[in-house]
């Protein structure tokens, strides 16, 4: 099992990298592609089936797939950014190297702890929910009930990132002739007029 | 809970009603031309959300030193959630009035620009009374959002765009910290709630043991929450967005940015500081001087708010710069630590939301208010203009017998008896180099070079005040100069909010 662990996690993290490094962006969206796939494996190892499925369905069919069409639709050319490369390595690099140490700093001192603590949270009840459910229910259960706060903010958010796109790219012009459909029904009988063809 | 039900119901309500009621008038008004009838539509959603306000304003509950929480804990009601919404009602009240003026200006003509604000102002609520890591999520990324957009609104000018981009990349990496932070403490606590993490803290107060088991992961958690909170307030490592997105964005946008959100913020920074962490910041880490970030961004703050304003040329950049000045100040209330620490910050906080509706009610009556130089000649151009500009910058100045001095006096006063000289001598320093700058704009309007006559009659028609800005003006105006008269309700409602946390 960890080995497995190992070969996906590691797959993600190479072809994490190489999104960012590879110069064709249709490649790049491919190997965003691959990283995704690689989570959703690294989710259905943890045992959250759903989860893993809703991520490939979202992030490969939906979000990667929109990717890839605009990169082609907009005819990317490769980019010389290669030039730069060099100039951020040693601030990228420090600012890893932070990183990494911070994350060594926890791992070493508490590892066993972690899961001491978050298995006390569980209540007996809750355990027995994800013994003898299927993981969707159980999501469900605690999505409509417990946390249905959340769910409707959420459902808020959505509705301001789709007035926010339509404010934002939606322009009126004056000029163009749009079917008026309200306009349509509204006409009335004398507005229409019977125009007979011109005969020669 | 009433005020956001009420508020969710009036955003669809109104939303319908402006994505229909140009049509209808179409086809009942064929005469008017559809700009004549989008600007109506403004000014009917306006007052529609400015009165929905006002109705929010009355559902707000009274708990009178109580607190409730609920939806399963992800919320908490109290005195301190109660007050702070009231203030976020009337100051986005007062910003509606200024936008609405800025829209007779610049004809911006969209509907969804006030019912953006609305949403963030719900954002806002949430946000003020989140109970749980997971609402306090989803509340700022709420509020956030539609800043983000509404910073971008102006889409013909490239700056508002830019000003867009650049706070929508910057507050997704801050977003992206929190989210860290949140899941850090989850990750060593087990929990995401606020009550639950308290008992976790206090018992850890008590047992050495369980101390020992999560203190440095929790702890770098805690850093990175604080870490995505400060970003939003715009405290100095993380203050580089504020002076291109407050310049770029336009005005009546300004406004709201530097009005509205971060009493909300520093609402749910000092929920975290000062009950959930309370025992591991102030009482574990004290003596291992890991509050020194928050010393050390309140320093920061202060000292670039003070030398990055001097240089400035653009009235808005300035205004910027003396918001992170401001954050500042009130970050010495927070890592203070002590009960008057947080009456001084949230007394503060109240004042600058007023100087700040003030200022902004000022510089949206001028026709350009770009630059410094378009304040030349105010004084001769409508010196009553220029006097209340006057009082509202010696107040913000900090000036003896005005509101701004008094709130800087009790800061000092707090910091000074939990012994933090440091943040006093430089906030005391900073406060005479930022006196300068003000005292700038104050010589720009009174004491430039005599303007012809043609020059001043051209100025005063380009000025324009609406009668509700004069109102505000007015309000503001008499507030500032006759606080020293009657403080004590401000510190009645401060001394409340300060006890509903420390309890």
């Amino acid at each position: 099992m960890i080995e497995l662990f190992y070969i996906f996690s590691g797959l993600a993290l190479v072809s994490a990298l190489l999104v960012i490094t590879s110069r064709n962006p249709i490649h790049s969206v491919l190997f965003l592609i691959l990283v995704f796939c690689n989570v959703s494996a690294l989710i259905l190892m943890l045992g959250a089936e759903f989860m893993a499925m809703i991520f490939l369905i979202v992030y490969v069919g939906a979000i990667a797939v929109l990717f890839l069409f605009v990169v082609m639709m907009l005819n990317v050319k490769i980019s010389e950014y290669r030039d730069n490369y060099i100039y951020y390595v040693p601030i990228g690099g420090f600012i890893s190297l932070i990183f990494l140490f911070e994350i060594f700093m926890i791992l070493d001192l508490q590892n066993n702890q972690i899961n001491a603590i978050n298995v006390l949270t569980l209540s007996s009840y809750e355990k027995l929910q994800l013994d003898y459910m299927t993981n969707i229910e159980v999501l469900g259960e605690i999505l409509y009930t417990d946390y249905f706060y959340c769910f409707i903010i959420s459902g808020m958010i959505l509705l301001v990132s789709m007035i926010g796109a339509i404010v934002l790219t939606l322009y009126k012009k004056k000029h163009v002739k749009r079917q008026e459909i309200a306009q349509q029904v509204y006409a009335q009988m004398d507005g229409i007029r019977l125009v007979t063809p011109i005969q020669k | 809970m009433y005020p956001e039900i009420f508020l969710t119901a009036t955003i669809c309500v109104l939303l319908v009603y402006g994505a229909f009621a140009p049509k209808m008038s179409t086809i009942s008004h064929k005469r008017k031309t559809q700009s004549i009838i989008n600007n109506n539509l403004f000014f009917n959603i306006s007052w529609l959300v400015i009165f929905s306000l006002t109705i929010a304003l009355f559902l707000l509950p009274a708990v009178n030193g109580s607190s409730v929480t609920i939806f399963n804990n992800l919320l908490i009601v109290d005195d301190l959630t109660t007050i702070v919404k009231g203030i976020i009602l009337i100051s986005s009240i007062a910003t509606l009035f200024i936008s609405m003026a800025y829209v007779k200006k610049e004809s911006i003509n969209a509907f969804e620009f006030t019912l953006l604000l609305l949403l963030a102002i719900l954002g806002l609520f949430c946000l003020v009374s989140s109970n749980d890591l997971i609402s306090l999520y989803l509340a700022i990324e709420l509020q956030s959002l539609c800043l983000y957009v509404v910073a971008a609104f102006k889409r013909d000018s490239e700056h508002s765009v830019e000003a867009g981009l650049k706070y929508f990349v910057l507050g997704a990496l801050s977003s992206g910290l929190l989210l860290f932070g949140s899941a850090l403490i989850y990750a060593y606590t087990g929990t995401t709630n606020f009550d639950q993490l308290l008992l976790l803290n206090l018992s850890s107060n008590l047992d050495q043991a369980v101390t020992t088991s999560f203190h440095t992961g929790f702890l770098i958690g805690i850093v990175f929450l604080s870490f995505g909170l400060l970003f939003k307030l715009a405290a100095v490592p993380f203050h580089m967005w504020a002076p291109d997105v407050y310049e770029g964005s336009p005005t009546s946008v300004t406004a709201f940015f530097a009005i509205v959100p971060k009493i909300a913020i520093l609402a749910v920074f000092t929920r975290l500081y000062f009950t959930v962490f309370y025992d591991i910041i102030y009482i574990h880490l004290q003596s291992q001087g890991s509050i020194v970030f928050l010393n050390f961004c309140a320093i920061g703050s202060m000292v670039v708010g003070a030398f990055g304003a001097l240089k400035q040329h653009k009235i808005k950049r300035l205004l910027a710069y003396s918001a992170i000045g401001h954050m500042g100040y009130m970050l010495i209330g927070i890592s203070t630590g002590t009960l008057e620490g947080l009456e001084a910050l949230f007394i503060y906080i109240i004042i600058y939301i007023i100087m700040t509706i003030g200022t902004f009610s000022v510089v949206i009556s001028l026709r350009k208010s770009k630059n410094i130089s378009d304040l030349n000649g105010l004084n001769q151009a409508n010196p009553l203009l220029a006097f209340s500009l006057a009082i509202i910058l010696f107040s913000t100045a900090g000036i003896p017998p005005l509101a701004g001095f008094f709130s800087k006096l009790f800061l000092f006063f707090s910091a000074m008896s939990s012994s933090m000289y440091l943040l006093v001598i430089v906030g005391i320093f900073t406060s005479i180099v930022g006196c300068f700058y003000y005292l700038r704009l104050i010589k720009v309007a009174y004491f430039s070079q005599q303007l012809s006559l043609s020059d001043t009659r051209y100025l005063f028609k380009s000025i324009f005040v609406t009668k509700e800005i004069s109102i505000l003006l007015g309000i503001v105006f008499f507030w500032l100069i006759l606080f020293i008269f009657y403080p004590s309700p401000l510190f009645v409602v401060a001394h409340k909010i300060a006890l509903a946390l420390c309890v």
